[in-house]
């Protein structure tokens, strides 16, 4: 999306306008640009010094290939520094990811942030030339990876990292490739398959054109033998390699007693097989080997398709996995050292800088600060901790750098046993019986029925064509086509839901989402932008100057709303500098400090209180009225005395109320689950019309699994959407969990939809999406099955000839695909202004 | 018409050799990535530098 506003952007604005663009990486630079290399400007001298580097190597071709490929944006170049990047030169990464190849070089493959179109690929793979003892980089433009070669006596990997850094490629280590590989050789195998089942039928058909042909001119009778000989190997290699998945599939069904479309498939592959054998040896009888491999083949080609999408949405979902940071400052002997949070152990003592997040559980020997627990409590604003607090992995140091010592990691810590929990809650989400199975159950009685009518018709009537009937009857009834329905409708949709920015991570969730339950959401950055902001101001304008300068050393959320909220308001008067004499800090309460030789207190009211200030009735007032409207309130006092009152609190999202009430009439219900203050949800909820059955504050992340649990026991289906660690165990428990942008790690892990635009707009996408899925499921059901009525039919009446059935089903097979297709899954966009980019990002 | 008995099989084979080589590059992951590659033959082959002259070698645009 962003490609496209900058394209648009550079057509308004011409180059010889006021501003200019990065000669590099495309950015925005006011003129005159302060950065001038080659008479061209720059953004800063990270893009300056790839700049003079890429053409000192004689490789400008790159912004030319950019430009070609439509891509008008590029990287900002960085500089890291080697350190930053020892992670790569680290024993662990060594043994995990460095593979030594033949000519003393060694190989890794390595995620790079920001590859986005061929230039890149281009760019990156020309590291050769560019750093001296790497030996080939090859891209894939799909996972945004590189695998390198590198000789390790002439540069070191870590070098090599910096290097393509300097480019605007962060590196980072790859995580879960274990995951990956395993997925990747599933589907390498299925695609085998699906080639061995092609040559098959193929072959097949061949050889039963020419044996039709041969009926019609007359062919000599070892000819024919020959060729139904060759048919019959054929046919059972057919069968017996791609094919047996499928009565490895009903044999599994049958176990579970669970209706699959493997058992009518085995059924007619079995019958098909037998009397083929027995045809053979007799020498007379109709082989159907051609039309069995060609179902064999349609119905391995429509699932390694829905597989291969779906490989696709989790490969996108492993991408974001990759950005989160695990690494950890070790302090050793004085020293620090950047270390993978992996290889932490309980009694380390580790560095957390601010704005870093915590690698592992432990208490504060060091230092205080501020911790965002949003991820894990719900909590919009941080919270104080000092020395022998405990912090907890995951949550993010917003206050100045701290040391703690480590007490618990990986699956021990908070986060680690959320992670079990959500795995166990994944495996208790019932499992849904799909569509297809379920019709493809009742399917198989009633051929089974008909077969068995027809058998004892024919004992009485035609005995001597008992077993062709029967046999025949089978073999046609196989619903190829409804074996084919859901892979195409569910993986078109996956398609069009990932060109969307939606990522779906199996069929099932859209067949989930037709129908209607509730839909719950979870309030801190999900129905709100989680950004607080000054929404309240009872404070006479004079004051705003000396609360913005006594705020503004603060880097708290709260301080920085107000100083932000000050500087509009009374902009001309704060642009004075007064600095104040003296601030204080109180942990969970507000400063104190003195300005201009005032005492000024601002706090929430507890602090106040604590401190000798007396609230009056309209304050308290304000205060209700704050809490109402969802907002936390702050108290301002000078010289012991209030002067005013402030709400703070975040917005809801712009779209959130419209997208409410368009899934409301959709058939949603829709409710407000948070572990924020019950008080603020309560008025949150008021605010979007919910039901106040619906809304629930102030839970814990099991709390939130419960709520979900209840709602599931009354036969809702339940639509949870989250974003935080809080929000996992729900995510996971819920039939579909939605995560939305910006979401923490687990969460992404245990929902089942990821967003990638923080636009919930996408719900109703969604929504609709299930529906039309299940639709188009349904009417493919119905294009196949009249097929296979037609079919049956005729093999009950004895007219059924093995070419029928042969030009039969990969018509119907057709059918089915072809209205798949035309079949429109997702709404169409209103604003169709937006185009939706020529890259799949 | 004697002569299916030896092109029957033969052309057998020549689909089995096929149905070999295409499993094993689908084994092997040849199939894995289709965005790259078909990029990857678009963008122009440097030519190959004359020996002794490392950076003489600017591409033709």
């Amino acid at each position: 999306m962003e490609t496209n506003q900058t394209i648009v952007a550079t057509k308004e604005t011409p180059d010889n306008s006021h501003r200019c663009r990065c000669a590099h990486c495309n950015a925005e630079v006011s003129t005159p640009a302060e950065i001038v290399f080659d008479h061209k400007p720059f953004c800063c001298h990270g893009c300056c010094a790839a700049y003079q580097w890429l053409t000192a190597e004689g490789l400008e071709q790159y912004y030319e290939l950019r430009e070609r490929f439509n891509a008008a944006d590029g990287n900002r170049g960085a500089e890291v520094t080697l350190d930053e990047m020892s992670e790569f030169d680290s024993a662990w990464y060594a043994q995990q990811h460095i593979r030594p190849v033949a000519s003393n070089g060694l190989k890794t493959k390595i995620y790079l942030e920001g590859i986005h179109c061929a230039a890149c690929v281009w760019l990156i793979e020309k590291m050769p030339k560019l750093v001296p003892g790497v030996l080939s980089a090859q891209v894939s433009l799909a996972r945004s990876t590189v695998e390198l070669i590198w000789d390790p006596t002439k540069v070191s990997l870590s070098r090599i990292a910096v290097e393509i850094a300097r480019l605007g490629y962060r590196p980072h280590p790859i995580r879960g490739e274990a995951k990956f590989e395993q997925r990747a050789k599933d589907l390498r195998r299925q695609l085998a398959q699906v080639g061995i089942a092609f040559a098959c039928s193929g072959n097949s058909m061949l050889l039963a054109a020419a044996l039709y042909l041969g009926e019609l001119y007359g062919m000599s009778g070892e000819h024919i033998q020959l060729l139904r000989g060759a048919s019959t190997v054929i046919g059972l290699v057919a069968l017996l390699g791609p094919g047996w998945t499928f009565f490895k599939g009903a044999a599994s069904a049958l176990r579970t007693r669970t209706p699959h479309i493997d058992i009518p498939v085995a059924v007619a592959l079995a019958v098909g097989a037998l009397s083929g054998i027995w045809n053979t040896l007799k020498g007379t009888g109709e082989l159907y080997y051609d039309s069995l491999s060609m179902l064999v083949f349609l119905l391995l080609a429509g699932r390694y398709v829905q597989a291969r999408q779906q490989q696709l949405a989790y490969d996108s979902l492993d991408i974001l996995l990759q950005l989160t940071p695990r690494k950890a400052r070790r302090i050793r002997d004085g020293k620090a050292e950047l270390i993978s949070s992996e290889s932490l152990s309980v009694g380390d003592t580790i560095e957390v800088l601010e704005g870093e997040s915590f690698a592992a559980d432990g208490s504060i020997i060091q230092g205080r600060t501020e911790v965002d627990q949003a991820l894990l409590t719900g909590e919009t604003l941080p919270v104080v901790v000092a020395a022998g607090d405990p912090v907890f992995a995951g949550t993010v140091n917003r206050g100045s750098a701290i040391r703690i010592k480590v007490e618990q990691v990986g699956e021990d810590s908070r986060v680690g046993k959320l992670a079990t929990t959500i795995e166990k809650a994944a495996v208790m989400r019932t499992p849904l019986v799909q569509l297809a199975d379920r019709l493809a159950g009742r399917f198989v009685i009633l051929v089974l029925f008909v077969a068995v009518a027809t058998a004892i018709y024919c004992y009485f009537y035609r005995p001597e064509a008992l077993v062709d009937r029967v046999v025949s009857l089978l073999i046609v009834a196989c619903p190829c086509a409804l074996g084919l329905a859901t892979p195409m409708a569910i993986s078109l949709a996956l398609g069009e839901a990932a060109r969307r920015g939606i990522l779906i991570r199996g069929g099932d969730a859209l067949q989930r989402l037709a129908d209607r339950g509730v839909v719950l959401l979870d309030k801190t950055g999900t129905v709100t932008t989680g950004d607080v902001e000054v929404r309240f101001d009872h404070i006479a304008k004079e004051f705003w100057p000396a609360i913005v300068a006594l705020e503004r050393k603060s880097s708290h959320p709260i301080a920085l709303a107000l100083v932000r909220y000050g500087n509009e308001t009374a902009s001309h008067a704060c642009r004075t500098t007064i600095e104040p004499e003296q601030v204080e800090y109180r942990s969970g309460g507000g400063i104190r400090g003195s300005l201009a030789g005032k005492q000024w207190l601002i706090g929430n009211r507890a602090f106040v209180e604590s401190e000798g200030i007396v609230l009056n009735e309209s304050n308290l007032q304000h205060q209700a009225d704050y809490l109402a409207a969802g907002c936390s309130p702050v108290f301002v006092a000078c010289e012991h005395k209030l002067i005013g009152t402030l709400g703070i609190g975040d917005h809801l999202r712009s779209d959130i109320i419209s997208v409410v009430d368009a899934l409301k009439k959709a058939g949603w219900q829709v409710g407000l689950l948070s572990g924020d203050h019950p008080q603020v949800v309560a008025a949150v909820g008021q605010q979007l019309g919910l039901d106040s059955n619906l809304v629930w504050g102030g839970k814990s992340p099991e709390d939130k699994q419960q709520v979900v649990h209840q709602l599931q026991q009354q036969k809702l289906s339940v639509v949870m959407v989250g974003d935080g660690v809080n929000d996992a165990v729900a995510l996971a428990q819920a039939d579909v969990g939605v995560a939305v942008k910006g979401g923490a790690e687990i969460s992404l892990q245990a929902a089942s939809v990821y967003l990638k635009n923080a636009d919930l707009t996408a719900l109703l996408d969604l929504s609709q999406a299930g529906r039309n899925t299940i639709r188009a499921i349904r009417r493919n059901f119905f294009a196949s099955i009249s097929y296979n009525i037609f079919a049956v039919g005729l093999a009950v009446v004895g007219l059924i000839h093995p070419l029928i059935a042969a030009g039969l089903m990969p018509v119907s097979s057709i059918t089915v695909v072809g209205v798949t297709l035309a079949s429109q899954v997702f709404p169409k966009r209103a604003d169709a202004a937006k185009p939706i980019g020529p890259k799949k990002s | 018409m004697s002569v299916i008995y030896v092109a029957l099989p033969v052309a057998l084979i020549v689909a089995g050799c096929a149905v070999v080589a295409f499993t094993m590059s689908a084994l092997r992951g040849q199939f894995d990535d289709l965005t790259t590659p078909p990029w990857r033959i678009l963008l122009d082959d440097e030519p190959l530098p004359e020996p002794g002259d490392k950076s003489q070698n600017t591409p033709v645009p």
